[in-house]
């Protein structure tokens, strides 16, 4: 192996999904996770970067996920970034520092995203209005409006890009794994 | 290498904390406005009114066509897919057919629409015989607006002639 420099793979492909993630959710719209309310009356999109909320061709704003998304988004192309360049170059002084800087960003945004999630979805519509809304599938929910009941089809489901970042993170892990195991000892 | 450390502590507090610093200090004014969610939208039961009838036998059977203006109040085009729903005489409560859709009718934003419902006469209000135009209950009517369904109920639809003046 002489004459070949040795570089994290994993670090790499890590970073370069990261990276993608990124850009996919700040620029082309994808979610991690989307609920349906009926057939195209309403809808949930969410992702640690990204949110969409519309009912009936109204638009659902709330300020403070603009700002905490901001920061999800921050640590998540710092890490792509620290990654990629502690992969490069894995037997320099600074790489361990970066490794450690980096290899849990994407696990901690994923973890805060699903808690972020069951609250969403369990927590608060119990509280409120005393039904649960599916995570994955398909449900009716009754609502009291007016003087009218109303029976609303929920479908809900995790989008591919949602996997990509389940990857993405395990690889980060195995990134971390494999520079403290091989990359170190060698 | 520890002052890198030290950078990347810093980096990583600075990321976390300077954008919720910011938008608290920004809105310390009126907190609510940050966290409070935000939506245009009043989520009202379509306003319903009713505009006449038309009616025709099929052999001996009295077929009544109800036609009602439906107001779609949101900035979204909607699409009614199924009605059902059964009609009572509203003076005397007597059943008197089942209503369906007469087609899938879709509702431009905040704009009123035509919606036609049909009914056959199944039976006769008794009491109504001699009058010269009847009122109706739409009772149980179950509105499937594209997967979502309204169960609600409209009085003293009317006046319908049936034929009978």
């Amino acid at each position: 192996m002489r004459g070949i420099r040795m570089i994290n793979p994993l670090g790499l492909i890590g970073g370069i999904l990261a990276i993608s993630i990124f850009l996919s959710s700040t620029f082309y719209g994808e979610f991690w996770w989307e609920m349906r309310i009926g057939e195209d009356i309403g809808h949930i999109k969410v992702s640690a970067l990204n949110y969409e909320i519309e009912l009936l061709g109204s638009f659902m704003e709330i300020k403070i996920l603009w700002f905490i998304i901001l920061v999800f988004r921050m640590l998540l192309i710092e890490s792509a970034i620290a990654l990629i360049i502690c992969s490069i170059a894995p037997g320099k002084n600074f790489s361990d520092k970066l490794l450690n800087f980096a290899y849990l960003k994407p696990l901690l945004i994923l973890l805060t995203f699903i808690v972020f999630l069951l609250i969403l979805l369990l927590l608060l519509p119990l509280i409120a209005f005393r039904v649960s809304l599916p995570i994955l599938g398909s449900s009716i929910i009754p609502i009291r409006l007016d003087s009218a009941r109303i029976d609303a089809l929920i479908t809900s489901r995790f989008t591919n890009s949602f996997w990509i970042m389940i990857a993405t993170t395990l690889t980060y892990l195995s990134a971390h794994i494999y520079h403290n195991k091989i990359i170190r000892h060698k | 290498m520890d002052t890198l450390r030290l950078l990347l502590a810093i980096l990583t507090a600075t990321t976390v904390l300077g954008p919720i610093c910011y938008a608290l200090i920004v809105y310390r004014e009126d907190l609510s406005t940050l966290f409070m969610p935000r939506i245009e939208l009043t989520l009202n039961v379509p306003r319903i009114e009713y505009v006449g009838y038309e009616y025709g036998y099929e052999g001996e059977l009295l077929k009544v066509t109800i036609a009602l203006n439906i107001t779609n109040p949101y900035n979204k085009v909607l699409t009614i897919r199924n009605v059902t729903g059964s009609v009572y005489c509203h003076k005397h409560g007597e059943f008197l057919g089942s209503l369906s859709l007469l087609e899938e009718t879709v509702l431009q934003p905040n704009k009123p629409t035509t919606l036609k419902l049909i009914f056959v006469l199944l039976s006769d209000c008794e009491r109504c015989r001699d009058a010269t135009s009847l009122y109706v209950d739409l009772k149980n009517l179950s509105i499937n607006v594209q997967g979502i369904t309204f169960y609600i109920g409209y009085e003293n639809i009317g006046p319908i002639a049936l034929g009978r003046s």
